[in-house]
């Protein structure tokens, strides 16, 4: 039998961690519970490759295994679980959706419209650029500040004109 | 070995299908062709790895690398697919390079892509909702993932509302 069951075991405790830890903390430090669940996960992942070493013919399989195959395999369901939470906050088409679904009669255009303003939602992402530092403003005008986020936008487009053959999806 | 070499083969595999679909035409939903294609790909390698005995706990290992990754590259696809407004102000203002923008450069800018009312469009697009008049209104049941999205996120409290 493989050691299939080492990066299931720890995405479990991953998820169930984050789970316990958020709602201990009453809803804050949502980030910190990421990553000390993402942690714990990683320990269980450790222990259990370790306790697979005895059923390895060879060690040097077993390492292969654990970091080529089981290692990637906690790393993209943490991903995909990190994404999965982040989605309810931050994806705005589910919240419009949300929104209309509770709505038996429907959401009245203007309504949404007025909720989701586009002006309102580029004061708000300016707003919290500025607060990170990936934006500064100075004298009436606004620079790049901290260049994370630019080299993320930078790859994303260089993969959107690669797969989409254009930059941006109003092109 | 035999895990990593199957399971990276079938990526790589898949990845080529997507490539060569994409060149030819882009379909009208991104993200439901891909997790056919990565559907399709992994259901033809199972039959042919039934049939040439491949051992069932090697199978569920190759699905379960093989399904994380394609996962993952579903939903990185989906921030390709459509621009993140944050991104793309980033992308804005460092085309300026030592000049910066003003607000007015900035409210032109963000004007010319209507968020809002493009995700509106995709879920009107997906069959999701529907225009009924002067109302936006839900179509049908609402699909598993959303109820699963929606339940999980009672654990974390209500959604916020608004932009």
């Amino acid at each position: 039998m493989s050691s299939f069951v080492s990066p299931i075991v720890a995405t479990v405790v991953n998820v169930l961690a984050q789970i316990i830890l958020f709602r201990l903390r009453r809803g804050t430090q949502y980030f910190r519970s990421i990553i000390q669940a993402f942690l714990l996960g990683a320990i269980t992942l450790l222990i259990g490759e370790a306790f697979f070493v005895a059923t390895s013919e060879l060690i040097s399989n077993w390492l292969f295994l654990a970091l080529a195959v089981n290692l990637p395999i906690y790393l993209g369901l943490s991903y995909c679980y990190y994404n999965f939470v982040q989605l309810g906050q931050t994806s705005i088409r589910l919240r419009m959706y949300s929104e209309i679904v509770a709505h038996t009669s429907g959401v009245i255009v203007s309504e949404i419209e007025r909720e989701y303003d586009e002006r309102g939602f580029t004061e708000v992402r300016l707003r919290r650029l500025l607060e990170s530092g990936d934006v500064i403003e100075r004298e009436g005008h606004y620079f790049i500040g901290r260049t994370r986020l630019l080299h993320i936008a930078n790859v994303i487009l260089a993969a959107k004109h690669f797969l989409l053959r254009k930059k941006s999806e109003f092109d | 070995m035999k895990i990593f070499i199957t399971s990276v083969g079938l990526l790589l595999f898949s990845f080529a299908v997507h490539l060569i679909v994409w060149r030819f035409r882009l379909p009208q939903h991104h993200i439901k062709s891909l997790l056919i294609i990565f559907g399709v790909v992994f259901c033809l390698w199972a039959f042919g790895a039934v049939v040439y005995s491949f051992g069932l706990f090697e199978m569920f290992h190759v699905a379960l690398f093989y399904g994380s990754m394609a996962l993952s590259y579903v939903i990185t696809y989906s921030a390709i697919e459509a621009d993140s407004p944050t991104l793309s102000l980033i992308r804005f203002l460092a085309e300026a390079k030592d000049n910066g923008r003003t607000v007015t450069e900035v409210s032109q800018f963000m004007a010319q892509r209507p968020f809002v009312r493009a995700r509106l469009s995709a879920l009107v697009l997906s069959g999701l909702i529907r225009e009924d008049g002067s109302r936006f209104v839900a179509v049908g049941r609402q699909p598993l993932s959303f109820r699963v999205i929606l339940g999980f996120r009672k654990l974390y409290g209500p959604i916020s509302r608004g932009g």
